[in-house]
């Protein structure tokens, strides 16, 4: 469902360029979890802003490459205005930290809503009402008390499920989840994960998984991606990684999770 | 007898509310903690977001003043130290480096302002407030060029780096680390788990780790508090923490951190 192929993204820091992304090819098929596991500075996250045309020319520029989705042939090619209308529908993403990705002086309705003036495919007020007390109880928060509660009001762990919930307003095909939970504890952390690919399942959503935490990557998806500096260095199914790693990096990786002292 | 020992802690804030900010409840943070650490141990404070393990690390640090409860510091009452004892006796980590550093001096101004403080008026004569800044960087795994440095020149790992050289120039016999690796990546918090060790060994540094990762706090601690709802729930060895946890919290913790398969 996408394929990206040998992306590559510049960006400019203080008149140098720099080569974030170099030659990247990545696919994720109809409703399959893939994880994209790499370190701060990897390159992991500008592959999803990309994908999703969100890198800002003063910033950077994509060099080079394709994305393939759905029907489209290549989504770097086509207008803005088409882009904007698969943004939010087709492909959502979830970003890292709940706190930034929400607007401080928003009540939660407002900012859910927005995503139907943007596609407005639910016009009457009373619908989009309904629509939004449904995403929220998919994901297990109570509308009554979140609707009209402003971004403080609430937990880590109840942002990043309003997040979940908005991302999933419109059904949409492809999901981009960043780091969705490195703010969150363990126990937090364990419950919007599986949350969130129970939900894929049900949904058959497609979903690329970003992190750096090659453990969680592996127990959630099974296809995982490893990438440094900015290019792809090894790809495999989790127990592949694990049983036998190709890359010297992929198993810096794995030797780097905390293990029980005396793990069998 | 114990380093540090904590009698019946208890610590509740007030929740504010309505127009004039009137006081409508509280939140018992901490309720009835007693624990000691002993010289030269590593101690896990365990638990989930909201759990009271960063409300007791201020209480010991002084940040925060107690409600209820005694902290004796080698058998005598630490209730009467001022600001500068504390600091000589007790150094803080915290999770986002950069916040505790500040972004307007280098790194070797701040390095030795906390040497400086460390030795009092009457610092050695032989040693110049700088070599000892040096010496602590290496020891924390950076070179002597980053004391010409600003904080954001740094990585986070670096930055964390220096933070910990920062908090041991005053030499406390207490070192509180807290949440030290939530903002860092996987592989460098696998690098700042070595340096823990290395200096602990080698400084017989007394280390009170707080951290929501169970397993994290095995690779660390002598032993483990595990703390809900500001009360501890379970005590004792690490790995009888997580291979026979006693209470469901803590068996929750463990199972929250997804296996390595073998």
């Amino acid at each position: 469902m996408l394929t990206i192929r040998h992306l590559s993204v510049d960006y400019f820091r203080r008149g140098e360029t720099v080569h974030a992304v170099r030659d990247v090819s990545l696919s994720v098929d109809d409703g399959e979890a893939v994880g994209l596991v790499g370190e701060s500075g990897s390159g992991k996250s500008t592959v999803a802003l990309a994908a999703m045309r969100l890198i800002r020319p003063n910033e950077g520029r994509i060099k080079s490459g394709e994305v393939a989705f759905g029907g489209q042939e290549n989504l770097l090619a086509i207008p803005e205005s088409d882009m904007r209308k698969l943004r939010g529908r087709r492909i959502a993403m979830i970003f890292q930290d709940p706190f930034t990705a929400l607007n401080p002086v928003l009540r939660i309705r407002e900012q859910m809503a927005e995503v139907f003036w943007a596609h407005p495919d639910a016009s009457a007020p009373r619908e989009i009402d309904d629509r939004l007390r449904e995403a929220l109880s998919t994901v297990q928060l109570d509308s009554g008390r979140i609707l009209d509660a402003y971004p403080h009001q609430l937990s880590g762990g109840q942002r990043q499920r309003v997040l979940i919930a908005t991302a999933l307003l419109c059904r949409p095909d492809l999901l981009l989840a960043d780091e969705p939970t490195t703010a969150l504890d363990v126990l937090v952390q364990k419950e919007i994960l599986d949350l969130l690919f129970s939900l894929q399942k049900q949904l058959r959503t497609g979903l690329l998984f970003i992190s750096h935490n090659l453990a969680l990557v592996a127990h959630y998806t099974h296809r995982v991606a490893v990438m440094k500096e900015g290019g792809i260095v090894e790809t495999g199914t989790a127990a592949e990684l694990f049983k036998a790693a190709k890359h010297p990096y992929t198993r810096m990786l794995l030797a780097a999770v905390p293990r029980w002292r005396h793990s069998s | 007898m114990s380093l540090l020992e904590i009698q019946h802690l208890s610590k509740s804030f007030a929740i504010e509310g309505g127009i004039f900010r009137r006081t409508i409840g509280a939140v018992q943070a901490v309720q009835n903690v007693s624990f000691h650490i002993d010289p030269g141990e590593t101690l896990a404070l365990v638990g989930g977001s909201g759990c009271g393990k960063s409300t007791i690390a201020k209480l010991i640090a002084g940040l925060v003043i107690p409600d209820a409860g005694t902290l004796l510091w080698n058998g005598q009452s630490m209730m009467g130290w001022n600001r500068r004892e504390r600091a000589r006796h007790i150094q803080m980590i915290f999770q986002d480096p950069f916040a505790s550093l500040n972004p307007k001096l280098s790194v070797g101004m701040q390095l030795e302002e906390g040497v400086k403080l460390g030795w009092g008026i009457a610092g050695p004569a032989h040693e110049s407030p700088k070599t000892e800044s040096i010496r602590l960087l290496e020891m924390a795994g950076l070179s002597a060029d980053a004391m010409h440095h600003y904080p954001f020149q740094f990585s986070g790992g670096q930055r964390q780096r220096i933070a910990i050289a920062r908090a041991l120039a005053l030499r406390p016999p207490l070192l509180i680390a807290d949440e030290p690796l939530s903002a860092l990546d996987v592989s460098v918090q696998a690098q700042i788990l070595a340096l823990f060790k290395e200096l602990k060994a080698s400084l017989n540094l007394t280390l009170l780790f707080i951290t929501h990762d169970l397993v994290v706090a095995s690779t660390q601690a002598d032993r483990v508090v595990v703390l809900q709802d500001g009360r501890i729930v379970e005590e004792g060895q690490p790995d009888d923490a997580l291979e026979h946890p006693r209470h469901p919290y803590t068996r929750a913790l463990v199972e929250a951190v997804p296996p390595i398969p073998v």
